[in-house]
């Protein structure tokens, strides 16, 4: 994984492409990119919620407002699958803690460079992921984890895990420029 | 970073979306609207934290919700076709230039179609509306000898010789391909409240009369009845009788009125 370089990959225009024909209405772009992607966008929603069905609501939640808002990923500002990972988990999330749903999906800009298009490329990067982690101290993976995957603010695991507030921080951060420096 | 390493930590939390509300979220999202290194550096945090998402890769989702996903996106509304027009003149230039010279031929093609088709169509218009007015004058005609026959204050008279005293009368006019029967009866003599006349049909070929409904007649002795036989009933003649209310299968004697001739 690279983070975002000056020249445009071929990915990051096929990505363009996609939405564009997303935003004429092309039915056919729009289960391309639900081929491409459903894996990891089910996998976050499924580790997040732990159950099956509520994972695949999440899922239709997700395709559905990127059909009906294309233009909320914009290709020059990150790629199309960390998009949805991200997305996807905050919406896991909100379900999660039974937060009202919001109607639309969210522009946020994300700093990755990766070509994901291909499942056997996603299932590598999702092993660099999980040996990275594994390499990391049990207290720091756990801090990470409770709070992506759980959506637990730094002082819900300070209570859970009883270490200090500014401890919990140190360890969320170091963990995700770890996961970065292995990506460099 | 050096110069905002307060913000490092928060910014990891901001980025996960997991910072809670009050005065460090309210700091630092004041702060990254005039410092764009942060932003960068968040920008960096959500790849970081894009890249553990894909840690939760591995299960593929039911074929089902494929299927969900493509009811679900062709039930939502079509989308404009403006947008649709915009990306067909961007991938298609050359193919515009020769468009409009097509465009206008097969326009004039398509209008001569349409005129001729125009012209067949006023023709037929024309027909239709001719029949329409002849048929609306003759439904006019029989509604307004319907009218007069039902008027209440219609005064239903027959002209006898002066020395002739006025007789009980029942005119009849039988259609018998249509089986269509229209009678109109004067000066009748008024029956009981539970008595009827009824009239029948004396087949051409002989057999059982057949009955062709009741009539009673107002207080002036007027009646008027309608009824429908199967079409084809050749008749040899009618007769009257009085039957109690709601008509007979057999006439009951005395037959009070034939037909003559």
């Amino acid at each position: 994984m690279r983070v975002s370089g000056t020249q445009t990959p071929k990915y990051q225009a096929d990505e363009a492409a996609l939405i564009a024909r997303i935003r004429a209405g092309d039915e056919s772009a729009m289960l391309g990119i639900y081929d491409r992607y459903s894996g990891i966008v089910y996998g976050v929603a499924l580790r997040v919620l732990g159950n099956t069905a509520e994972a695949e609501d999440v899922l239709q939640e997700v395709f559905l407002q990127l059909w009906r808002n294309p233009q909320a990923f914009n290709a020059e500002r990150g790629r199309l699958p960390a998009w949805l990972a991200v997305i996807t988990r905050n919406r896991a999330i909100d379900h999660l803690r039974k937060r009202p749903m919001e109607e639309d999906v969210e522009e946020l800009s994300i700093a990755v460079d990766d070509d994901l298009a291909e499942t056997a490329s996603q299932r590598q990067a999702a092993d660099k992921v999980r040996t990275v982690l594994s390499q990391l101290p049990l207290a720091q993976r756990q801090a990470l984890e409770f709070a992506f995957f759980e959506g637990m603010t730094h002082t819900e695991i300070a209570e859970k895990t009883g270490e200090p507030l500014g401890t919990i921080k140190t360890r969320i951060r170091a963990g995700l420029l770890a996961l970065r420096k292995a990506f460099a | 970073m050096n110069d905002h390493a307060q913000y490092a930590e928060p910014l990891a939390l901001y980025a996960l979306g997991t910072l809670e509300d009050g005065q460090e979220r309210a700091d630092l999202e004041t702060h990254l609207e005039r410092c764009a290194e942060c932003r960068g550096e968040l920008e960096l945090l959500r790849a970081d934290t894009a890249r553990l998402a894909f840690s939760a890769f591995g299960p593929m989702p039911p074929q089902r919700s494929r299927a969900r996903l493509i009811e679900a996106i062709q039930a939502e509304p079509r989308r404009s076709a403006a947008s649709q027009r915009m990306i067909v003149g961007v991938l298609h230039p050359r193919w515009l230039a020769t468009a409009p010279i097509a465009a206008t031929l097969m326009l004039a093609i398509f209008s001569l179609m349409l005129w001729r088709e125009d012209v067949k169509l006023r023709r037929n218009l024309d027909r239709t509306q001719a029949e329409l007015q002849s048929q609306k004058e003759t439904l006019a005609r029989a509604q307004a000898v319907m009218d007069l026959l039902h008027a209440p204050d219609a005064h239903h008279m027959i002209l006898v010789e002066a020395t002739q005293h006025p007789q009980p009368q029942v005119k009849m006019i039988y259609a018998p391909k249509k089986g269509g029967l229209l009678l109109m009866a004067s000066m009748m003599e008024t029956l009981p409240p539970s008595r009827v006349y009824e009239l029948w049909l004396l087949p051409m070929g002989g057999g059982a009369p057949m009955p062709c409904g009741t009539f009673k007649p107002d207080t002036q002795g007027n009646a008027m009845m309608q009824h429908n036989l199967p079409p084809g009933t050749e008749a040899k003649g009618f007769a009257v009788t009085v039957e109690s209310e709601g008509g007979a299968e057999t006439p009951t004697m005395p037959i009070k009125m034939t037909s003559v001739g």
